[in-house]
């Protein structure tokens, strides 16, 4: 027989920050728990809304079947007497495995014969184990953060205030947390909160619809993002939300009814990156923008609630809103009359990184490493001084009171002040840009100047981090290095130079945070070098490259990190080409023979080449390698691709028709200094060894 | 319902519930989980449950009683019951029903917001309490006195009494709430308003505040390591008050607010040490 199991675990609210998780975690406790047990199910389901937890099994046994378990006994020589008659440990076996004596039967095994029985092991009611199982359950599931309220022993995300168990119709009675489980629950709190009877799981999804609890995230998701958007068109305009604050704002209701207000003009007049905080933070609701990106007016509460008197609570929103953006005014106004330099010399009051100095002193290396990209990258005298201008203003705003208010518009309200008090536009718009990108598909820099200044930054940091010691490994990750570990390549892919001395810029800003010994710095140096290797190979994965791609750009130096992607999205291009599988294959064998070489020197003696195929390679190596190189300084990869092709046919001539291997040491060594020549080539593109073909795939 | 009538409302209501209705604490007070009632009332096991009006100044906020929402001075409504009840929290609904609001009217919305009082080294799990999107009341279960982990927990509700007061009656500005039927808030505080504002952001003597610190601080601590708790612990409350003044005039570098912090928060240990060795010594007479 089968039954429905449910579990409800009410409570006080549960940060929307939380939920989700929860929820899964539930499931997930549940379904591992579960295999303790000899029972079957259908279907685990959890739900969650900010007062309640559900566990939904779905045609649960009603009882673990029972089993059989054969138990052995002593050896039969000693049990049983000659005539047949039952001695003391036959009766103490019986007796120990509560069987009647007649029912004990002797089987021979590999050490004699031996007294058996069989035992039927009654399985438990499933009503017994859920009361064992249930409150494990509770005590297993762990938040990020948890709270005394009762008893010292009991911890939970926030006080527990009812506990439903249905098993079919039955209660499944326990207490948890000095709560004992009732057939009731609650709704939506609106007014009074009643107890509302639940005769079974399917009455207690029945009656909390009825009582406007939507119990599925999902469910509350849709329809919150499908009203938001039909409110947002009746302005023309699109609600502004990303996928973590539309989570909180589902999760702070149980029933979500959006609505459109409206803010005043008046308090419209501050930046809109403000605004829009204002209305994400302190009002939970969604900014709209119209068709330019430009904030409209309006904003898109959710009321936890039906549509009931829904003006009410409409003007009391606006009445916030009308507040909060006085504050916000307030906030923006003082921040303007002071200068961002005055700002920039109470840095040296803000901690940076422990061990790190201060924020001035990381505004200072800033400034040292404006000057040593500058020329790096191409940057005129102008230039050159708007970026060691942005750099020295980048981190002042820190010390606003937008930003106390608003950690995340770091940066962008930096700008907004520096070209309000009449710094370069480029000096503006790099401080705007500084964070960018945060992750993958964020927005870059608008400018090479804020990409420098943006680069730099994360290259203090990284080194910083390296250089004090930060650990990253696994899950661990303090101060976010992969993050902007990440960034740094990102940003370096989107520099169009056909190479960009990355090394050398880690290197130097290593030397600014003045690490202890000179070995030191090498070794910081190879770790950041393999560190942004990893974060390279991880950010072509995402952008869906072949792993043998991936290898065989990355195998370059990190010096054209600026390439990597260029050149993978290119092979992906060629992935399929007889030719490409044929250099691939080259490769492979010329590194096969150098591995095994003693080589001593790269030069080539014309005079040793005998046979027609080698000179004919030999041509073919001195003719590429310049059009290779100018094809590099253009980034013209669609043409380097052509020209390494045309070497296919002379290499596998070569191949066929000449020993390298020769028993004359002095030809052996020249041919051999010509396969280096030839691997050289390729690896001016990538390393085609590391590509995968498909005739290994099936060997 | 008028300002005062408000108070009493509030203060009938948590009576009721069994709590001891107590006077606004005599000091210059920075809110309402510093006044003695809570701070040393939520330390140790012995039951405790208070509701008391606190005007609370936090020199930082105030706007020379130009904004309609900001204040120099405000007043909480401050409840601590210790055990929480279980139904704490509709206990609470009810205390607004008592003031008149429909709730199925409105929104009430409870969103995470664990609370942290630096100087006293507690620390608390809850909620701000909205009502319409409007911030009424701080909803907190302590966790952490003097960096000691309560048992029993005290939950704390405090109302912020301007904003519910604004809500109900319908006014967007502070100033213009009934007080009664004569008075305004504004005619009542305006002027005072305006005056700690000037004082705060201009003509206070940080030097001097400085010196009153250093000196109350000395007597605070004298006092406390002898054990005289409530005199010593006022002159905690005299140095929390002059740090807010300190740090609304922008004196305060932010190496010294650190510094300070802990000085302060020296004296929160001392305060509660003497409040737990006293149930201490009391358990030993009684047993």
């Amino acid at each position: 027989m089968i039954k429905d199991y449910l579990l409800e675990i009410y409570v006080e609210e549960i940060p929307a920050r939380f939920l989700n998780n929860a929820v899964k975690d539930l499931k997930a406790i549940a379904e591992s728990e579960l295999t303790k047990y000899n029972l079957h199910y259908e279907d685990i389901s959890t739900f969650g809304t900010p007062r309640r937890l559900t566990l939904y099994i779905k045609n649960l046994d009603e009882n673990e079947p029972d089993t059989e378990e054969e138990i052995k006994g002593p050896p039969a020589s000693i049990a049983i007497g000659k005539n047949e008659e039952h001695l003391v440990p036959f009766k103490k076996f019986a007796l120990s495995a509560g069987v009647p004596e007649k029912d004990i039967y002797i089987k021979e095994t590999s050490k004699g014969n031996y007294l058996f029985a069989r035992k039927i092991v009654k399985g438990r009611k499933t009503e017994d184990i859920l009361k064992i199982f249930s409150p494990w359950l509770i005590k297993s599931l762990k938040f990020p953060k948890a709270m005394h309220w009762d008893s010292k022993n009991i911890k939970f995300v926030r006080p527990i205030r009812s506990l439903l168990s249905l098993f079919g119709e039955d209660l499944v009675k326990f207490t948890y947390a000095g709560v004992e489980t009732e057939n009731s629950t609650y709704g939506l709190r609106i007014n009074q909160s009643n107890k509302i009877k639940i005769k079974n799981p399917a009455d207690y999804f029945k009656k909390l619809k009825e009582n406007y609890v939507i119990l599925s995230y999902d469910e509350r998701k849709n329809s919150v993002e499908k009203n938001t958007h039909a409110l947002a068109k009746k302005i023309n305009g699109t609600p502004l939300y990303s996928n973590d604050f539309l989570e909180e704002v589902v999760n702070l209701t149980e029933y979500p009814t959006p609505f459109l207000a409206t803010i005043g003009k008046e308090e419209f007049s501050i930046p809109q990156c403000i605004s829009i905080r204002v209305i994400e933070n302190h009002i939970k609701s969604f900014p709209c923008v119209d068709k330019n990106g430009k904030l409209l007016p309006y904003f898109i509460g959710v009321r936890n609630g039906c549509s009931d008197f829904i003006e009410i609570v409409k003007s009391g929103y606006e009445k916030v809103i009308k507040a909060r953006m006085l504050d916000g005014k307030f906030f923006f106004e003082e921040d303007k009359k002071i200068s961002l330099p005055t700002l920039v010399n109470k840095l040296s009051e803000v901690v940076f990184l422990k061990g790190l100095g201060t924020m001035k002193d990381k505004t200072d290396r800033l400034t040292i490493l404006s000057d040593y990209i500058s020329p790096k990258i191409g940057l005129n005298d102008s230039q050159n001084k708007a970026l060691k201008r942005s750099a020295y203003l980048s981190k002042a705003d820190l010390l606003t009171n937008v930003v106390r208010e608003f950690p995340d518009l770091q940066g962008e309200i930096g700008g907004i002040y520096a070209e309000l008090q009449g710094e370069e536009t480029e000096v503006s718009e790099a401080i705007k840009d500084q964070y960018l990108p945060r992750f993958a598909d964020d927005k870059l820099p608008k400018t090479l100047i804020g990409t420098c200044l943006s680069l730099i930054d994360k290259i203090d940091t990284l080194t910083g981090g390296f250089v004090v010691g930060i650990a990253v490994s696994g899950s661990k990750d303090p101060y976010g290095l992969r993050r902007i570990g990440n960034s740094v390549v990102l940003l370096l892919t989107s520099i169009d130079m056909e190479s960009f001395p990355l090394k050398e810029l880690v290197q130097v800003s290593i030397g600014l945070h003045k690490p202890k010994k000179e070995i030191e710095t090498e070794k910081i140096s190879k770790d950041i070098d393999s560190f942004l290797k990893e974060r390279a190979k991880g950010i072509l994965k995402e952008k869906n490259i072949r792993y043998d791609i991936i290898n065989a750009v990355t195998a370059l130096s990190l010096d054209l990190t600026t390439t990597y992607k260029k050149k993978a999205e290119i092979l992906m291009n060629h992935i399929n080409d007889e030719e490409l599988a044929s250099i691939a294959l080259a490769n492979k064998r010329v590194n096969n023979i150098l591995q095994n070489a003693d080589i001593s020197s790269k030069i080539i003696d014309k005079k040793l080449l005998f046979e027609k195929e080698e000179e004919c390679l030999f041509d073919a190596i001195q003719h590429t390698k310049t059009k290779i190189e100018n094809g590099l300084k253009q980034m013209n990869y669609e043409e380097i691709i052509k020209i390494l092709y045309s070497l296919s046919p002379v290499i596998s001539k070569f191949f066929d028709k000449v020993l390298v291997m020769d028993n004359d040491e002095k030809i052996r060594k020249n041919r051999l200094a010509m396969l280096i020549n030839l691997k050289e080539l390729f690896l001016k593109f990538a390393d085609f060894s590391a590509i995968v073909i498909e005739k290994e795939k099936n060997a | 319902m008028d300002f005062q009538e408000m108070i009493f409302k509030l203060e009938m209501f948590w009576k009721k519930q069994g709590c001891v209705l107590l006077l606004p604490f005599d000091e210059q007070i920075g809110a309402g989980t510093l006044s003695p009632y809570t701070y040393l009332r939520a330390l140790g096991k012995k039951p405790w449950a208070t509701v008391y009006l606190q005007p609370s100044r936090r020199p930082a906020d105030g706007r020379y009683g130009e904004n309609p929402n900001r204040l120099y001075m405000h007043h909480q409504m401050q409840v601590i019951m210790k055990p929480p009840p279980k139904d704490i929290q509709e206990i609470y609904l009810d205390s607004l029903r008592s003031l008149g609001l429909k709730l199925a009217q409105h929104e009430i919305k409870f969103i995470e917001d664990n609370w942290e009082t630096a100087v006293l080294g507690a620390q608390g799990i809850g909620w701000e309490v909205r009502l319409d999107g409007l911030e009424i009341t701080q909803f907190t279960y302590f966790q952490q006195a003097a960096g000691i982990d309560l048992d029993p927990v005290s939950v704390e509700i405090t109302y912020g009494l301007e904003r519910l007061a604004m809500f109900i009656q319908k006014k967007d500005s502070v100033f213009d709430i009934q007080w009664n039927d004569d008075y305004t808030y504004g005619d009542l505080r305006k002027d005072m308003e305006r005056e700690e504002c000037v004082y705060a952001f201009e003509t206070s003597n940080p030097d001097k505040l400085f010196n009153l610190f250093n000196i109350y601080e000395e007597e605070g601590v004298n006092n406390l390591k002898k054990g005289i708790l409530h005199p010593g612990y006022q002159y905690l409350l005299k140095c929390s008050h002059i740090f807010n003044l300190l740090d609304a005039r922008g004196a305060i570098s932010i190496s010294e607010r650190v510094q300070i912090i802990s000085r302060i928060r020296k004296m929160a240990n001392l305060a509660a040490t003497i409040v737990l060795s006293k149930e201490e010594n009391d358990k030993g007479l009684s047993a």
